[in-house]
């Protein structure tokens, strides 16, 4: 289309700059359009999104903190601080590029309170997709862990309905993505959309505490079936996980070094149990599996979401599951929600070396010893609890929104449940209240 | 002043194609699937570009609304999830409708919405049930 023309000696007047305005947004919206529908190798184009989280959590535990996450934060609100803003704020930028009607790519940056106690920004995303049917696509690089409903904007406060993600659920796994690859594909049935999803990966973090965290020949395979306001997913992660760290190196090469003294002292079966502990409960290329089921159904102004997890024991995980229902109703801008969650861990009620007939000396106060850490360790890996949660979401303005939570948790008698920080003075089980605001915006 | 007020009294929003595309109607759900990005075809399987009208305007508030039975604040939720997990990007936005009229016209396989009083003889409303 030509540019609209100017009268020689006179300023454009404002029609001409409209049709002048019109025709180039028409032939970029032309050439986009065409670019989308594969006609041109148009040049390429980004696109840069932001959202963030601005939060305060109010926590009446004195011994313990709420984090965000138990292996990824180190503190947060009740014994450090009784208001914390650390733990959920958080800020990220996306840039998506798109090179032809085929390929694209996107890098996604987050900070946020981390591990180490900083907000240096991570790189959560960056992966190269390519479309190769409308139904058919893979990606290569960085990318998402999906393991639950919303684990794709667990960082995306905004896109959630929830102020926190219920952490019997989404605490679960410290893995939120994956450097590999995945496919995704969609095979609709009729009216029925059903989407098919493969990540095939690895991952090497570091978590609180000085532990180190692999995550090796990871798998994770799902399914989405969506029919009008129904959704059901399913999905399975298989991966050989390790954990690293001093502390943990201690505890585990101490029970094997103590079993060998207790062998060549004479105990043979003292001994071998004692090696046996250090292989049952190190977790080194250890394999770990999760079975998810979940379902959403949002007719009209109504949510109902609730899922279901089940982790196979590994190392010193023990065997876990977990579930949350939540029911909201959306009253024009306002959405006031209820969850109930529970969490259920077999604490392994590990007895350790036995002590009997051991001759004093140093050998009954070292088994001794490891026999307390391993139960410490043990302890801390086992959350069981059960909570409420009411909370209110307030679209205040187009793209933010006003959240706020009060929950009302109940751990279990042997639990530190997913409090973090855990203080010396800190004793598991009994109830605690939290309070929290935040709010949630896109740009 | 008046006939503003009275436009915007009687805005009636209608989904449209450019005279030029073969289709007649279209199911809410096709509808709302292809403006939601769940689908980039009409039903007969040709290509289907959805336009938007601006954020924040009354016509896409109540095109949302009949069209999907969610409120602006959802569908912005909605493209933040579809964004943020690298799924896709929102429609193109024309201006207004006769911008949105215009690329209509220049794209058969646009698919857009307008206030009915704005439909001229280029422009083809379809059928919603």
């Amino acid at each position: 289309m030509a540019p609209a023309t100017v009268r020689s000696g006179q300023a454009p007047s404002a029609v001409t700059r409209r049709r002048a305005r019109l025709a180039l947004t028409a032939a970029i919206l032309a050439s986009c359009a065409a670019t989308a529908s594969g006609d041109v190798m148009g040049a390429p184009t980004f696109s840069l999104n932001g959202f963030g989280t601005l939060g305060a959590v109010r926590s009446d535990q004195d011994d313990s903190d709420v984090v965000s996450n138990v292996f990824l934060q180190p503190n947060g609100a009740g014994h450090t601080s009784r208001w914390s803003m650390g733990v959920d704020s958080k800020i990220g930028g996306q840039l998506d590029a798109r090179f032809g009607p085929r390929l694209s790519a996107v890098l996604q940056v987050v900070s946020k309170h981390r591990y180490d106690n900083s907000w240096t920004p991570e790189i959560e995303w960056a992966n190269a997709k390519y479309q190769f049917t409308p139904e058919l696509s893979a990606r290569l690089g960085r990318t998402v862990a999906p393991m639950f409903m919303l684990s794709d904007t667990a960082n995306v406060g905004y896109a959630n309905p929830w102020l926190r993600g219920p952490q019997e659920i989404y605490g679960m796994v410290p893995i939120t993505h994956l450097d590999g690859v995945d496919v995704a594909w969609n095979v609709p049935v009729g009216p029925v959309r059903n989407a098919f999803q493969a990540n095939f990966g690895y991952n090497r973090f570091k978590a609180v505490d000085g532990v180190e965290i692999t995550g090796k020949n990871a798998w994770i395979v799902s399914d989405t079936v969506e029919y009008a306001d129904l959704t059901l997913r399913v999905s399975y992660l298989a991966v050989d996980l390790t954990f690293d760290s001093s502390d943990l190196d201690s505890l585990f090469n101490g029970l094997s070094g103590v079993g060998e003294n207790l062998t060549a002292a004479g105990f043979p079966v003292a001994g071998s149990r004692a090696r046996a502990l250090a292989d049952r409960y190190r977790l080194d290329d250890t394999p770990l599996e999760i079975f998810t089921v979940g379902a959403r159904f949002d007719p009209g102004d109504w949510l109902f979401m609730g899922e279901w997890a089940r982790l196979t024991d590994a190392g010193m995980l023990p065997k876990t599951q977990g579930w949350y229902v939540t029911g909201g109703y959306r009253f024009g801008k306002t959405t006031p929600y209820l969850t109930v969650a529970e969490l259920n861990s077999k604490t392994p009620r590990e007895p350790g070396i036995s002590l009997a007939g051991l001759p004093p000396g140093p050998l009954p106060g070292t088994a001794g010893a490891l026999n307390s850490g391993l139960g410490a360790a043990l302890g801390a890996a086992a959350p069981s609890q059960k909570s409420l949660t009411l909370g209110l979401r307030w679209d205040v303005l187009d793209s933010a929104a006003l959240k706020f939570e009060y929950q009302h948790i109940r751990l279990d008698e042997l639990s530190a449940g997913r409090f973090g920080n855990l203080q010396s003075g800190f004793t598991p089980g009994g109830n605690a209240d939290l309070f929290s605001v935040a709010l949630d915006f896109a740009f | 002043m008046l006939a503003l007020v009275a436009t915007l009294a009687s805005a009636e929003v209608v989904t449209v194609v450019s005279a030029q595309n073969p289709t007649t109607a279209l199911s809410r759900s096709e509808v709302s699937n292809i403006f939601l990005g769940k689908t980039s075809r009409f039903p007969d399987g040709t290509p289907a570009v959805p336009i938007d009208q601006p954020e924040g305007s009354a016509l896409r508030a109540e095109f949302y609304r009949s069209v999907s039975n969610q409120q602006p604040a959802q569908i912005k939720a909605y493209w933040s999830k579809m964004i943020f997990t690298g799924r896709g990007q929102p429609p193109a936005v024309a201006d207004n409708d006769e911008q949105m009229k215009k690329i209509l016209v220049s794209r058969p396989d646009a698919i857009g919405y307008i206030d009915r009083a704005a439909v001229d003889q280029r422009i083809k409303v379809l059928s919603v049930q």
